[in-house]
Formats: structure tokens, sequence, C-alpha cells
């Protein structure tokens, strides 16, 4: 059983937790004897404290509010510090910033692979002639324009053939005629 | 949302629309002109069939989406083998022009033949006349003969190919002689067998600028072995191309006249070879139309432009590089063209495609049967 802290305890006796730590320390208080023991001495502690500031010569009740002060704030920085450790400690939350690290590496090496400025497209400075990708015509291209001559119903028997001065022909059989027919383009 | 709303929105959306289908719409019969002149050896029967031709606004500019259908008809009085057609939107910038060629024909004088083209075409919003001009470029004979203005030089183009179809009609003629219609049966077989079995690559013709790009291997010379043919009037001496990783470009070929008359073009294949050792055709080298190259005399064949060279997608390497003469013209306008022999010695055939003629007539065999493949030679 995990039992609530000293200064939880402490509080409690003296009515200063919050209703969400008072329910839980009232709900632990039920099953622990031992608490219960802890919260009698505390409460038995607050109700010498009045009786104690009546004494002449001793400022009890300013010792009692300097006392009170430095307990908040002992409190409150040992919760600053325990919680602190507690998420460096995390293993969830660091598994969690090694991911967005290593997706934040991904997305650059991603970005740098797609767009590196090394390979430039030769044919993006000028004309090019060339057969369609997947077979269905010959294309003249500038740029992203492209002008085509196709060939619908042959493209099982077509010929391509470059001609280093800058066409290009496809040759097929028109199944309907029989007749050879040659498109040429030709960039001049 | 308001009914006054709801209105505002329905009368956009109906005027986007119209905007819309307006900018594409279909081809009329009469935005397309087919002159021909008075004298030439073929004229239009009826109209033109525009199909599913289309025109759409490209911004500034009219997209041409053509199926056209026309009939034309012999009015000469010999037999038409080959023609070409000009087909012009028009002539300024690019993608306003582009030719079909017809082969294999064999019309007779008053004969009609189908002719169909199809391609793509650009060209000005604001241009005045007719969106599309078909006109001929030229018509090449039964002996060779030739009538058209040749600009797209159809007269050089038509010929060698009738005289390659010549050659290898001439082969499978042999054939059927010596071996008869089961020995032409095997010698289509391996012939089909041969194309499917030739190894293809994907080739673009870049011409521009010269790009850097980091990409590519650092450029190097590559020399061009060179494959001879006895028979050849030119012999070519050696030469170079400037190759970078799949790109090879500027290839320049010193060629020398060694037949006794004087030629007005040279036509050089250009082949390649990958890491692994596999041969391919790149390309045809063409001289520039001004070359003139007297007996005995050498000259420099060369081009500008660059080759890309991939298969199914991926980079192949240029490794090697080789090249022959494959087409020379003399200054008298006859042609001639590797044998039979030729290609066969230096196994050049496992690696070209057919010429025309045998690839219509391995796609006669294969549609149509042995039959009716005996009977076209017997026809020629």
């Amino acid at each position: 059983m995990r039992h609530p802290n000293q200064a939880t305890l402490a509080l409690h006796a003296g009515g200063d937790l919050g209703a969400m730590a008072r329910w839980r320390t009232v709900r632990h208080l039920s099953r622990c004897e031992q608490c219960r023991t802890e919260i009698a001495a505390y409460a038995r502690m607050r109700s010498v404290l009045p009786d104690l500031a009546e004494t002449p010569e001793i400022p009890w009740n300013r010792l009692a509010a300097e006392m009170t002060a430095n307990i908040r704030l002992g409190l409150a920085a040992g919760e600053c510090v325990r919680t602190t450790a507690a998420e460096r400690r995390s293993p969830v939350t660091a598994f969690r910033a090694a991911v967005a690290f290593a997706s934040i590496a991904a997305l650059v090496a991603a970005g740098i692979t797609l767009e590196r400025p090394a390979p430039v497209a030769s044919d993006a400075a000028g004309i090019v002639a060339e057969a369609t990708p997947g077979g269905a015509g010959i294309q003249m291209r500038e740029g992203r324009q492209a002008l085509l001559l196709m060939h619908p119903d042959a493209r099982s028997s077509v010929t391509f053939t470059a001609g280093a001065q800058g066409s290009m022909e496809a040759r097929y059989v028109d199944r309907e005629t029989g007749y050879i027919t040659v498109n040429t383009i030709d960039v001049d | 949302m308001s009914i006054k709303g709801g209105y505002r929105l329905w009368a956009v959306s109906a005027l986007a629309s119209a905007a819309l289908l307006a900018q594409d719409q279909p081809l009329a019969p009469g935005a397309v002109s087919i002159k021909f002149p008075t004298d030439s050896p073929i004229a239009l029967l009826g109209g033109v069939s525009t199909g599913d031709s289309r025109v759409s606004a490209r911004g500034a500019a009219l997209m041409l989406d053509l199926h056209l259908a026309l009939t034309l008809q012999n009015t000469s009085g010999n037999r038409i083998h080959g023609l070409t057609l000009r087909v012009v939107s028009q002539e300024v910038t690019l993608g306003g022009k582009n030719s079909v060629s017809l082969f294999g024909l064999n019309i007779g004088p008053r004969e009609a033949f189908p002719v169909r083209i199809e391609m793509r075409l650009m060209r000005p919003n604001q241009m005045a006349g007719a969106l599309v001009d078909v006109n001929l470029d030229g018509v090449l004979f039964q002996d060779l003969s030739f009538w058209g203005p040749d600009r797209l030089n159809s007269r050089r183009t038509l010929t060698a190919w009738e005289m390659q179809a010549q050659r290898d009609r001439a082969y499978l003629k042999k054939v059927l002689a010596q071996a008869g219609p089961e020995g032409l049966r095997r010698v289509m077989i391996d012939s089909l067998a041969r194309e499917s079995a030739r190894p293809l690559l994907d080739v673009a013709v870049l011409r521009g600028p010269a790009v850097t790009s980091a990409a590519l291997a650092a450029e190097h010379t590559e020399q061009f072995a060179m494959l001879e043919f006895p028979d050849s009037p030119i012999e070519a001496l050696g030469g170079w191309a400037r190759v970078a990783g799949n790109e090879a470009r500027a290839p320049r070929i010193e060629v020398r006249n060694r037949s006794a008359q004087a030629v007005r073009f040279v036509e050089l294949g250009w082949l390649v070879r990958d890491p692994s050792g596999q041969q391919y055709l790149a390309a045809s080298v063409p001289a520039p139309d001004a070359l003139y190259l007297p007996a005995g005399k050498t000259a420099s064949v060369e081009q500008e432009t660059a080759l890309r060279v991939t298969r199914n997608g991926q980079q192949v390497n240029i490794k090697g590089a080789s090249a022959f003469v494959s087409k020379v013209q003399f200054a008298d306008g006859k042609l001639w063209v590797p044998s039979r022999q030729d290609l066969e010695s230096t196994a050049l055939v496992k690696v070209l495609p057919p010429s025309a003629e045998e690839q219509r007539l391995d796609s006669l065999y294969l549609t149509k049967g042995l039959n009716a493949l005996v009977e076209e030679l017997t026809k020629l």
C-alpha cells in the first residue's frame, strides 16, 4: 500500500488540503491504521499550539505563522523538485521525445532526398523528342508542354527510331489498311 | 443560406460551366483545309471526316486533337508506293506541324485509298485562316520517280524505304524459290522471333543548351568502333561522342567518300553498349543537308543534340559506342543502303529494327497467313 507523505497528512490534519487530495487521503485513512495514527498526532499538536500561544514572552503566533509559511514553501519546493525528477525519469516521455526527434530527422532527410538541388533535368533547358511513356505515341516536349503524334491501334508493333538531328519517328502497320504509317516529329 | 444567395450560386455555377464547355468543342469539318496543287498526282475524294477531333482553349492557344479520316485517289498514270503529308496548324513555334508518311502502298491509277491522321497540334487563339492545313510533301512512284515540293526530304526517305523494301522482298522471294512455302514460313518465324528478342531502349533526343547535371557521372570522350561494309561507297574512319552516365551528346564521325561519284548525303547508325555488353540502336546520325562530298574526300558528320537512354524507366549507363553507314545519297539523287548480306555478316540484323517492308510482311503473315504472304510476294 502506498501511503500519503507526511506533508499531506499534516495538511489534512489542519484542514488545508484541496478537495481531491482530501478525498484521496480520507479514502486511504479508512483503510490505514498507521496513517490515522499520524493524523491523530498532528491533530494533537495543533490542539496544543493555541495553549502555547497564550504563554507570555514567546511570540507563538508569529512562530506558527512562520512555520506554516516555511512548510508551504518547502512543500512547494518539494513539488517542483519531485515533478522535474519524475519527468526526467519517465521512459514514456523519453520515448515520445525520441519519436519526435526521429520524425523530424526523417522529414528533413526525405526533403533533402526529394528536393536535393544537385540533379538538374537536362531536358529542362531544351526540347525533347521521345516516345511517350507507355508507347502510345511520340511527343515533342519543352518544359511541361508536350505535343503528340499518336498511333492508337497498333501499339504492339510500333518501331521507334530517334534521329540525332532532333527527330523521333514511330512506324507501325495500320491494321485497317495494312499500310505502313510513319509519324515523324522534328524539333526543327 | 438564403434563397437569394442560392440563386446567385446557381447563376455563377451555370456561367462557369458554360465557359468550360466553350473551351472544348468538336472540330468542324470546315476548319480543316486540304489543298493539293492542280497537277498533283493525288486528289481528295469527298470531304474530310473529323471524327472525334476536338478543339480546346489553353490560355492564349488552341489545342487541336485531330482524328481525321480522308480518302485520296491516285490521279496519275503510275503506281504509288509511298507519300508524305504535312499537317500544319502554324509554322512559327513548337508544336504547330508534323508529318505522316504512308508506305507499302501499291495504288494503281484511279484507285482510291484511305488515310488517317492522328495527332495533336497547337496554334495561337487569334490566328486567322483554317485551323489545320493538310498538304502534300511528296509522292513516290513504283519506278522511284517522285513528285512534290519535298520540304521534308521525303524523296530521300521514301526512296530509301523503297530500296530496303526491294532488298527484303528479293530476299524472301529467293527463299520462296529455293525452299518453298515451308522455308518461307521458317524465315518469317525467325524474323518474328528476332524482333521479339531485339533489345530495346527508350531514347529521348534532347536539343537545347547543355545543362551540367550532378546526377550524372563525369563526362568523357567515347570513341566509336566502326562497323565496315565492303560495298559501302562511304568509309567511316572514326569518331567520338561525349558520354556521361546514360547521356551521350555531340557525335562526330569522320567519313571518306571512296566511290567515284560525289555524295550529297550520308547517314550513320549509332549503336550504344550497356555495362553487360548488350548493343542497342540509339539513333541515326544524318549529315547536314548542305553536305557535298566529292570522290576521295573526307568530311565530318556532326550533330549537337544529346541522347538519353533508359529502359523501363531506369538509367542505362553507356559503356561503348559504335557506328555504321546506313544511307548514302549521291549527287545524282541515287541512294545506297546496306545489303542483306552486310547486315547479317555484322550481326546488325539482330540489333536493328526490321525494315518498313519486313514489318509490313511480318504483319501480313501474322494476320492473314502464309498463303497471303506468298501471294503478296508473287504480286510485287
